[in-house]
């Protein structure tokens, strides 16, 4: 399995790219400024750095994933380093496969560190442990997920077109992934029957993004309670799986001019 | 068998993420969308949100309204076979954001009009006179406005909301008939008897003399009685 | 059996956008490539070289034909492992240094890493790369990088080496070196299939060349065979001559170029060479070289490709 060192190098590049030093260093200082706004609106403290700090994580983590993940494939063959890979004893889908993995691994460390900033604030706006910098760490959890489902989808959409529209499309997607509840409820309401198919059809095909959003929830003191987050796990890994499949059947397919 | 391995995975993984949606979908009691409308509650901050798409949004939150609406009467039919709008508390709410995003949107003032008045018919009035205030030249408003005031038997103000409408540019000629109609509700004969004799003398329109003379006939009946 | 055997095979592409078009890269090329030579495969640019590197490394599926490897179809994995391949224009990871470079390229090439690790630093001394061994790669030069490709690709000590215009982007020491490093790897049994577009590196270094022009095998085999020796012509070499024994000499060669020392003579056979000496004894003149005239691989170029332009 050539699976590992490829992931393990995707990381490394992610890991020596300044860049995205810079956007954590501006999360991680947003986060700060919650405590400040959360001194204002007094009484507020927690909810609104949770609010924000997860907020942010949640955009910043988005576009990290659809950016990065179109990178992913169409960089290395805009830059010729495919055609060293393959000359290797590589699979495609090998290589494919080490790429997306790398670059979740990348997504994990830098949800983690923006997950213990978010605590790290908390503890100082209330002055001590709390119950409430454990609550959001489920939440961190499901936008993990989330950004997973959007490093497939890029992946994806770079497979077979240009990093531009992939990079379009994928926020498409995510936009209508944030919608899909209305989604449903065009499904079960109207009144033709075609439309209820394909709406029904669209609802399952596209990333249930919504689901995967628990801020608000949290911010009010609700914890994701464990089914929902079992559900969601289950769902994202069945997701990915198929985006993946997809992704790997075009791009064995694909030629390098 | 090696070339198909990717679609089989593709379908079958497709299929399990869509059954793992249905389980957790069978678990929520309370629509998502619902829960969210809830979470925000100022059109204001909304419209600042969508840096300046907010017509768009104002459109979104228009079918979310009707979404809300249609998702409501399909449900109450369901439990209890028949609709009451009362129980529509997100009704409100939902619309105002939708004129807070669009002030322009008629079709949305129109429809609380007809819904809200179920709810609180005081926060009904105050929300077509909101409507009224944002667009002083729509004729149809101060329709719907005179149909909410006559519906909570204030006849006085539903005529004057009609004749106020019934001077605008494209208000139909029936408009005109309507203030002395709600005067013969509200039981003011007198006035209403006065404002018919004038409708029959200065119109030019044979549909208005012929519903003003049937109205001042049934007034004279009244009267001799 | 053939190391590497390439059976009509061809390449379409298509271009513009609206009005879709083939054009043809590579047409119904026949190639067979036996164990142990070292084998040039030559063309203007444009002629389907780096097409043909490409399908063989994976890289385009061919629109018909088929080539094989150590007797195996493309997408062989083991065999992958026993081949090594240096692309042509080498882009490898600026974030590694080199020496990360080569344990990562060892790593898919199955190695262990202790053993990946101790073959990088044997490589990098070998490309003369040592010195710069933990520079990250984006500080290299293209020559550097060359280096560094030509490294990568001897990373799983490979039985089969593809270098697409291995000489590009060296300077005239760092191309000595690549020429002695294909002779000591020849030297060690290994084939390799090499392109160029610089004739002298190729008749210096091979044992047969293919050539290709527009996506067609013009010819191939051992460049002697290719390369028509003229008949008896000898070709000499005087300095110290002036314009009157260059006269003289006109009188009996078949032609005579000035030379900023002398002059070249080309003469019909070797028994013109006792009057050339004479002549130029008469003068104080030196006879530099005598040599049978043979056609070098630039006259061939210019006869045959620039002919059929």
């Amino acid at each position: 399995m050539k699976i590992i060192p490829i992931a393990l190098n995707t990381f490394r590049e992610s890991a020596r790219d300044r860049a995205l030093y810079n956007l954590m260093v501006f999360v991680i200082l947003l986060i700060i400024a919650s405590v400040v706004m959360g001194r204002i609106a007094v009484g507020q403290e927690v909810k609104i750095v949770i609010d924000l700090g997860l907020s942010a994580m949640t955009v910043f983590g988005v576009l990290m994933s659809i950016f990065l993940g179109i990178g992913l494939v169409s960089k290395e063959i805009e830059n010729g380093a495919i055609a060293n890979i393959l000359s290797k004893p590589v699979r495609r889908t090998e290589f494919i496969l080490g790429k997306y993995f790398g670059l979740c691994l990348t997504l994990f460390v830098s949800s983690v560190v923006m997950a213990a900033a978010i605590t790290g604030a908390l503890i100082y706006a209330q002055g001590g442990s709390d119950a409430a910098q454990w609550r959001l760490w489920p939440a961190a959890w499901l936008i993990f997920l989330e950004l997973t489902i959007m490093t497939a989808v890029a992946l994806l959409f770079s497979c077979f077109s240009s990093p531009a529209l992939s990079a379009l499309f994928a926020l498409l997607i995510f936009l209508i992934g944030r919608w899909s509840p209305d989604l449903k409820l065009f499904a079960e309401t109207s009144n033709s029957a075609a439309v209820r198919a394909v709406s029904r059809a669209l609802y399952h095909l596209l990333p249930n993004l919504a689901n995967f959003n628990y801020i608000n929830e949290t911010a009010h003191g609700e914890v994701a309670p464990w089914r929902m987050i079992a559900g969601n796990t289950v769902y994202a890994v069945c997701y990915i799986a198929a985006a993946l499949a997809a992704a790997a059947l075009i791009f064995n397919r694909r030629n390098f001019k | 068998m090696k070339r198909l391995t990717c679609p089989i995975l593709l379908i079958v993984f497709l299929v399990l993420s869509a059954a793992a949606q249905d389980w957790m979908d069978a678990r929520r009691r309370v629509p998502l969308a619902v829960k969210e409308t809830l979470y925000v509650s100022s059109g204001e901050s909304l419209k600042r949100a969508s840096i300046g798409f907010d017509g768009l949004m104002a459109d979104i939150y228009w079918i979310r309204t009707l979404l809300y609406f249609g998702e409501q009467f399909e449900r109450q039919r369901g439990v209890n076979q028949q609709f009451d709008a009362s129980q529509l508390e997100l009704l409100e709410p939902l619309l105002n954001i939708t004129i807070e995003l669009d002030p322009r949107y008629i079709a949305a003032y129109r429809f609380g009009a007809v819904f809200l008045p179920e709810i609180n018919s005081e926060s009904a009035v105050r929300f077509v006179e909101r409507g009224i205030r944002n667009n002083p030249g729509e004729w149809r408003l101060y329709q719907d406005l005179g149909f909410v005031q006559w519906r909570r038997n204030r006849f006085r103000e539903a005529a004057d909301a009609y004749a106020r409408g019934s001077r605008l540019p494209g208000a139909p000629a029936w408009m005109r008939t309507m203030p002395a109609l709600m005067l013969v509700k509200g039981g003011d004969r007198e006035t209403a008897r006065e404002m018919f004799l004038r409708l029959y003398r200065e119109s030019d329109d044979p549909f208005i003399k012929q519903i003003s003379e049937a109205q001042l006939k049934m007034l004279d009946q009244y009267r001799e009685r | 059996m053939s190391v590497i055997e390439i059976e009509n095979l061809t390449q379409d592409y298509q271009i513009g956008f609206w009005r879709k078009r083939n054009v043809r890269a590579l047409d119904s090329l026949n190639l067979r490539v036996e164990a142990g030579e070292v084998f040039g495969f030559l063309g203007p640019n444009g002629a389907g070289k780096t097409t043909t590197f490409k399908i063989l490394m994976r890289m385009l599926r061919p629109t018909a034909g088929e080539a094989r490897i150590l007797g195996q179809p493309l997408d062989d994995l083991r065999m992958r492992a026993r081949i090594g391949y240096l692309p042509e224009r080498p882009y490898f990871y600026h974030y590694l240094t080199a020496r990360e470079f080569l344990v990562f390229c060892g790593a898919l090439c199955d190695l262990p890493r202790d053993r990946a690790a101790k073959r990088a630093a044997d490589l990098l001394d070998q490309v003369g790369l040592s010195d710069s061994a933990d520079k990250h790669l984006r500080k290299f030069s293209k020559g550097m990088l060359q280096r560094a490709g030509l490294a990568q690709a001897l990373i799983n000590d490979p039985e089969v080496l593809f270098l697409d215009e291995p000489m590009s982007g060296l300077d005239p020491l760092g191309r000595r070196e690549a020429r002695e490093l294909i002779a000591n790897l020849r030297a060690r049994g290994k084939t390799i299939f090499f392109s160029s577009h610089i004739l002298t590196d190729v008749e210096a270094m091979c044992d047969r060349v293919a050539i290709l022009n527009r996506g067609r095998l013009v010819e191939s085999g051992r460049l002697s065979e290719i390369l028509k020796t003229r008949s008896n012509e000898i070709e000499a070499v005087v300095s110290g001559v002036n314009e009157e024994i260059l006269a003289e000499l006109r009188e009996f060669a078949l032609e005579v170029q000035p030379t900023p020392e002398g002059a070249r003579a080309r003469l019909e056979s070797d028994r013109d060479i006792a009057r050339l000496l004479e002549v130029i004894h008469h003068a104080n003149g030196r006879l530099v070289s005598v040599n049978p005239a043979r056609e070098s691989l630039e006259d061939f170029f210019m006869r045959e490709i620039g002919g059929m332009k």
